[in-house]
């Protein structure tokens, strides 16, 4: 049976009629269109999917959409703020941390997490933060180096 | 300003720097469009039930139920669709007919209103089968007594140099001779002799495969799809459902999220078109999940690999036999290629005066094999380079000394007997050498160092074609079918068109591949864009330019020669102060129509066997690799300390780029040498997911040091060659051969687990208490 | 896959919750973090007629310490926010790291400290999806009569892999468990049940409701060791936690904890380290507790990577090393070894 739920997304309100079996991956891509979030995996195993719910980086394939009501949701369309483009996404630009492109918004919102709880992280906590999230085209140096420069820190 | 490889020094405005990826800001935003965020109005999902047995006959199979349930448009099986397809073999159906070949298989498609439905539907669709004798190994399946995959093998269409045999599993067998092996074995000191093998591994690119079809009443059809190379998937549709090829619209997906060879021939797309030539005028989408990527999409060749050569008491090599097994799983997709190409160079990038080998493309009941970055080179150096360790260690050649005394240069002649040039594997290994500072710096305990180098062959002859248009505004759109899987080629064309009309970076843009509009592209693989579509689209751009040029000296009444174009502005040589800015020398010509187009085709004229994956190449991707390592005695870990990576790509066009394939590579080539692997009870995949099939985190990643190297290529736009595909390659036998040094155990089986290296501990433990081993020379 | 349909269920309080799921019984599944069930919905591995979501009782979602009673925590305080809690990363820090070695940090973020504890066992020939487990036929924990893993096993030998487990154990953890007739606190250790099957002794209607630890011992130390093929994201392959304490001023021991996991149907609590006490001879109780574990444990080849063999070696290592870092981390306490 649907549910009417209300979801707060990158400052937007949405009353929505769900299913309680959707995900909210399917909900932000099929009913909002914000299809910045990816379907890598669908099994919570990529990381291409993470979104912020109220602070903390989950895998929005493996949240139901029912149980983010009120929750305040921050998907890759909502990093940058009034057309002018998060340190995080512009550092990823500037340092080459960008190939295919597909788990690019995963791991900017892990990383925005990250530089939230920890503005100066070391090269290891950067490492850690984006541990979840599986990139095949970088070998990742480069996504570590542009965290590392959007927190301002030496990467040489 | 740069030298080229030829020394001469030159100066590029654009070429040679490293601008701001086009596609970056799309990307961070989450804007850049994928296949999965194309939705078209009425567009119904599909969704194919797979087989459950490795080999059987399909007796029956009952839909009936299944097109009762409401939403349900359509299902399709193997019997409504009388086709086969492949690139150089036909043997493969859209979906199974008559019997499966693998566990996974596609068997009956079901297209409906939504996913769910469509998921729904399979469970109520029944197929009876008749199990028949399955067969795994491929040195097993290559016996004449194997069950037959494939009977009418002997029956099926294929490519120039393909050598199917007749009543076996072996759909090619590619044979190189150079000299008499068996006389070089006789004069030699010494013979070794090694046996390699790799596992099946997976691209594990994180957008998985999706197409759309549409094919009207007319069998004319469109597919949107993420395939690498959309004129190549055309002719390959066209060919299999025989109708005339510009009844096929092949429109790429904006963006790719990754390919490394995996996206093409036809996966989901098969599927897509399977459904939409049953169920007409609607456009049906095919999204694979990911155990459908691992189960029913391809996968890198597992192989075994026998090597056997005779070296001088001096350490010069003499003969070299192979013998290479390359497991293609049910279908050949490219399987016939690999082989040739493995077996090109499976005696590696060496002068050996006698050389055979044998590499056999077999047929197995599992997972169809196909392109994953590298094409057989993975599996080719993984055998010839920890071989070339073995031999050097027990002669007591330095393994550095050993490789340089027999890597080829220009003007040697390759085992195929084609002769060499603008070839830097030397240089690769120098400058690996100077920075790991091998021989000289000191390592700790069980500690070691270890080098490989490689070459792989580059698909040669084939063609890349590319318009460039330049607008009334002087804007300029670059028309080439070269897509964008996250190797970054549409920045480097849109460069070298920059470079070579004398705009703004910022003027140009490429457009997305379609056939119908951009010209043809053999493909986007073998690292071939920047090199093939480099010179289609730097041709263009130059006539472009030149026909500007002519516009402009006769408005300045001036000869073409003393004109030049720089930064959108037409200039008379040396006079800088007066621009005749583009738009106004077209539009002083042609008033509003004022646009300009220029054409350009490469195909590399030279003197080949073949029009067909020929033996001679182009170029040769070559690199080097050294490594450093410890190895934990305890638990048998290894820590990949550095890796240095040096990769000759000719000229980097975008160096930053380049570099970031390579780290891309080193991360493929960790992943294959530690963690990859199917694993499977009979021809049931076990670890069909990102959880249990092990793809490197950011914390399996060790230090890297990447260089390049730039012999400039006499034919390459501004000499450049290609690099994406074989960064991965010389890493894992650089690593057994660093284990080696550091504790002295041989791992020949990937992955080097911490298991197998242990067990390895324990038995040379064991070797060394009861005596030393018998002499192998 | 798609999440199968079900009805969604708010409780409002703790015994509704218990209630609802009483009434439902095997059609119902509580839902905490669900990073363990949403996989078990979308690989239809069961398939519930309601979720009964945990995350309306915010009162579970909470950590508190005293002197006296040690550390209380919520079953629905999230692994993340476990790990970054200053008591617990004081006081128990085995307990914070093993929270931060579970799966990837998005895991860490959605999973629960009681939804950790309850993870079911896995095995790869059961944690599959749907159509890719037609091809074998349905082992013991599908409802069949067969082990792939142990050919002719007349039981399920799926492996439990949760990391929180062997580390409260060790802590001498005791869980609060409602029912809808009230509550009751039992040691961890009567939670599991010690069948792949069904690895837990929950019945319908019982939820975990608070995970109660005792204060740390004075000089004491412990260690939380984990084996696996990535440094990340992957379940154990065999995970050791350690405490001991010692006597501050002669050394000896005085008490030694040991668990596992990744190795049996449940985390294993070694079963010798209670006879140690006491013992002054630190080589001696290493290579006791070493040679007890192994012979405790019995990985089996269900996993991706490693040979049982090998694991098991492992086991040996491990507790070797778990033990001395112990050692040393009870030391810097002001024990004396």
């Amino acid at each position: 049976m649907k549910k009417t739920i209300t979801l707060h997304v990158n400052g937007d309100v949405y009353e929505l009629s769900v299913e309680p079996n959707e995900t909210l991956l399917d909900v932000l891509r099929e009913e909002l269109a914000l299809t910045g979030t990816k379907k890598g995996c669908d099994s919570g195993a990529c990381g291409a999917c993470t979104v912020i719910v109220d602070g903390e980086p989950i895998l929005s394939c493996m949240t139901l959409a029912v149980r983010c009501q009120y929750k305040e949701i921050t998907t890759i369309e909502g990093l940058a703020q009034d057309g002018v483009l998060h340190p995080l996404q512009k550092s990823a630009i500037e340092r080459g941390a960008v190939q295919c492109g597909f788990c690019t918004p995963g791991w900017l919102l892990s990383a925005k997490i990250l530089l939230e709880n920890n503005p100066a992280p070391t090269r290891e906590e950067v490492r850690t933060a984006i541990a979840g999230n599986i990139c095949r085209c970088t070998g990742y140096k480069r996504i570590e180096e542009a965290i590392l420069a959007a927190a301002g820190q030496n990467t040489e | 300003m740069a030298i080229d490889g030829t020394g001469v020094m030159e100066q590029y405005r654009l070429v040679g720097n490293s601008p701001i990826r086009l596609d970056a800001k799309s990307k961070v935003t989450g804007r850049a469009v994928y296949i999965e965020d194309i939705q078209l109005r009425g567009m119904l999902y599909g969704k194919v039930l797979r087989s459950k047995y490795a080999h059987a006959r399909i007796l029956n199979i009952d839909t009936s139920r299944a097109e009762k349930l409401p939403g349900v448009k359509g299902v399709v099986t193997g019997a409504d669709l009388p086709f086969v397809h492949g690139e150089a073999l036909m043997d493969k159906p859209l979906l199974a007919r008559d019997k499966v070949r693998y566990l996974g298989e596609g068997v009956v498609g079901v297209a409906a209103v939504d996913e769910r439905t469509a998921e729904e539907a399979l469970e109520l669709i029944e197929v009876n089968y008749e199990e028949l004798p399955a067969v795994f190994d491929p040195t097993e399946a290559a016996k004449p007594e194997a069950p037959l995959i494939h009977e009418e093998l002997g029956s099926y269409h294929h490519a120039p140099g393909i050598n199917p045999i007749k009543g076996t599993n072996i759909c090619n067998h590619f044979q190189l001779r150079k000299g008499d092996v068996e006389k070089g074995f006789a004069e030699s000191d010494h013979i070794f002799e090694d046996t390699f093998t790799t596992g099946m591994v997976h691209h594990s690119f994180i957008e998985p495969h999706g197409a759309i079809c549409l094919i009207d009443d007319d069998n004319r059809i469109t597919l949107w799809a993420n395939n690498d190379s959309p004129y190549r998937c055309r002719k390959e549709i066209a060919n299999a459902l025989n109708i005339p090829t510009s009844n096929v619209r092949v429109i790429s997906a904006p963006y790719i999220g990754g390919n490394f060879g995996g996206k093409g021939g036809l996966q989901a797309e098969a599927c897509a078109i399977a459904l939409a030539w049953k169920i007409r005028n609607k456009p049906i989408r095919m999204m694979y999940t990911r155990e459908e990527e691992f189960c029913s999409a391809i996968v890198r060749h597992p192989s075994v690999i026998h090597l056997k050569t005779g070296v001088k008491r001096d350490g010069t090599l003499i003969a070299r036999q192979v013998k290479m097994y390359w497991a293609t799983g049910a279908y050949a997709e490219k399987g016939p290629t690999v082989c040739r190409f493995g077996g090109v160079s499976g005696a590696g990038p060496y002068t050996i005066p006698n050389v055979r080998v044998d590499s056999y493309c077999v047929y197995t009941n599992r997972q169809v094999a196909g392109a994953m970055r590298g094409y057989s080179g993975p599996q080719a150096a993984w055998a010839y380079e920890s071989h070339m360790d073995i031999i050097a260690r027990e002669l007591g050649i330095d393994p550095l000394e050993f490789r340089m005394n027999h890597v080829y240069t220009d003007g040697d002649e390759h085992t195929t007997g084609q002769e060499i040039f603008s070839e830097g594997l030397k240089e690769c290994l120098e400058k690996v050498a100077k920075s790991m500072e091998w021989g000289t710096k000191p390592v700790g305990k069980d500690r070691g160092r270890g080098i490989a180098c490689m070459e792989r062959a580059i698909k040669t002859p084939f063609g890349s074609a590319a318009f460039v248009k330049v607008n009334e505004d002087g804007t300029v759109e670059v028309l080439s079918s070269t897509t964008e899987v996250g190797q970054g080629s549409e920045t480097v064309l849109c460069q070298i068109v920059a470079e070579e009309l004398g705009v703004p970076l910022e003027w140009v843009r490429k457009a997305t591949p379609d056939t119908a509009f951009t010209p043809y592209d053999a493909s986007t693989t073998s690292s071939r864009s920047t090199f093939h579509m480099g010179n289609a689209v730097k041709m263009a751009a130059a006539d472009a330019r030149e026909q500007i040029i002519k516009l402009a000296a006769e408005s300045l009444e001036a000869n073409t020669e003393d004109l030049e174009i720089k930064d959108g502005n037409v200039y008379l040589k040396g006079v800088p102060e007066e621009p005749l800015p583009i738009p106004r020398v077209l539009g002083e010509h042609y008033g509003p129509s004022g646009t300009v187009l220029g054409r350009g085709f490469y195909f590399p004229e030279m003197k080949v066997p073949g029009k067909y994956f020929s033996t001679f190449m182009i170029f040769w991707l070559l690199g080097a690799h050294g490594v450093e390592v410890e190895v934990n005695r305890q638990t048998g870990e290894v820590k990949v300390l550095k890796v240095y990576a040096a990769h000759d790509i000719g000229k980097a066009i975008h160096p930053s780029n380049c570099v970031g394939m390579i780290e891309g590579g080193i991360g493929f080539g960790i992943g294959f040498a530690f963690f990859e692997e199917f694993m499977f009870k009979g021809g049931t995949v076990l670890n069909p997911s990102l959880l249990s099939y092990k793809v490197p985190t950011a914390m399996e990643m060790p230090e890297t040091e990447s260089m390049l190297v730039e012999c400039a290529h006499r034919e390459g736009p501004y000499g450049a060659k290609g690099v994406g595909e074989t960064s991965n390659v010389p890493l894992p036998p650089a690593i057994a051969n660093a284990i080696y040094d550091a504790v002295g155990v041989r791992i020949k089986d990937l992955p080097i687990t911490p298991d197998k290296v242990l067990d390895a501990l324990k038995r040379k433990a064991q070797g060394e208490k009861d005596g030393p081993p018998q002499n192998r020379a | 896959m798609k999440v199968p349909g079900f009805e969604y269920a708010e409780p409002e309080s703790i015994s509704e919750c218990c209630k609802l799921l009483e009434e439902q019984g095997v059609n119902a599944r509580a839902i905490a973090g669900g990073t363990n069930l949403m996989m078990t919905l979308k690989n239809r591995l069961k398939v519930p007629k309601m979720l009964v979501d945990l995350f309306c009782l915010p009162e579970l979602n909470q950590i508190r310490y005293s002197e006296e009673e040690g550390l209380n925590v919520g079953a629905l305080v999230s692994l993340r926010h476990l790990a970054a809690n200053a008591v617990v990363r004081g006081k128990y820090p085995i307990l914070a790291r093993a929270a931060l070695d579970v799966g990837s940090p998005q895991i860490q973020a959605m999973g629960t400290i009681g939804g950790n504890l309850c993870q079911d066992t896995c095995c790869l020939y059961y944690n599959r999806p749907p159509m890719w487990r037609q091809g074998l036929e349905p082992c013991h924990k599908l409802g069949g009569d067969v082990c792939h893993a142990i050919p002719g096993s007349k039981t399920c030998w799926a492996t439990y892999c949760g990391d929180l487990a062997p580390v409260l154990l060790v802590l001498r953890a005791r869980i609060g468990v409602a029912d809808s007739k009230g509550e009751k606190v039992i040691p961890l250790s009567e939670l599991y049940s010690g069948d792949g099957k069904a690895p837990l002794t929950l019945q319908p209607g019982q939820v975990v409701k608070e995970v109660q630890v005792p204060g740390p011992s004075a000089h004491s130390g412990g260690a939380y060791l984990k084996l696996r093929v990535r440094k990340t994201v992957d379940y154990p392959l065999l995970g050791v936690a350690v405490t001991l304490a010692l006597e501050g001023a002669h050394g000896i021991l005085k008490d030694v904890k040991v668990a596992l996991t990744g190795v049996e149907k449940a985390p294993l609590l070694i079963e010798a380290a209670d006879e140690l006490k006491g013992e002054k001879d630190t080589d001696k109780v290493i290579e006791r507790l070493a040679e007890a574990a192994y012979k405790q444990a019995h990985p089996i080849n269900n996993t991706y990577g490693l040979t049982p063999k090998y694991r098991r070696d492992m086991v040996r290592v491990y507790v070797r090393s778990a033990v001395h870092r112990s050692m040393e981390a009870a030391i810097k306490k002001g024990g004396v070894a």
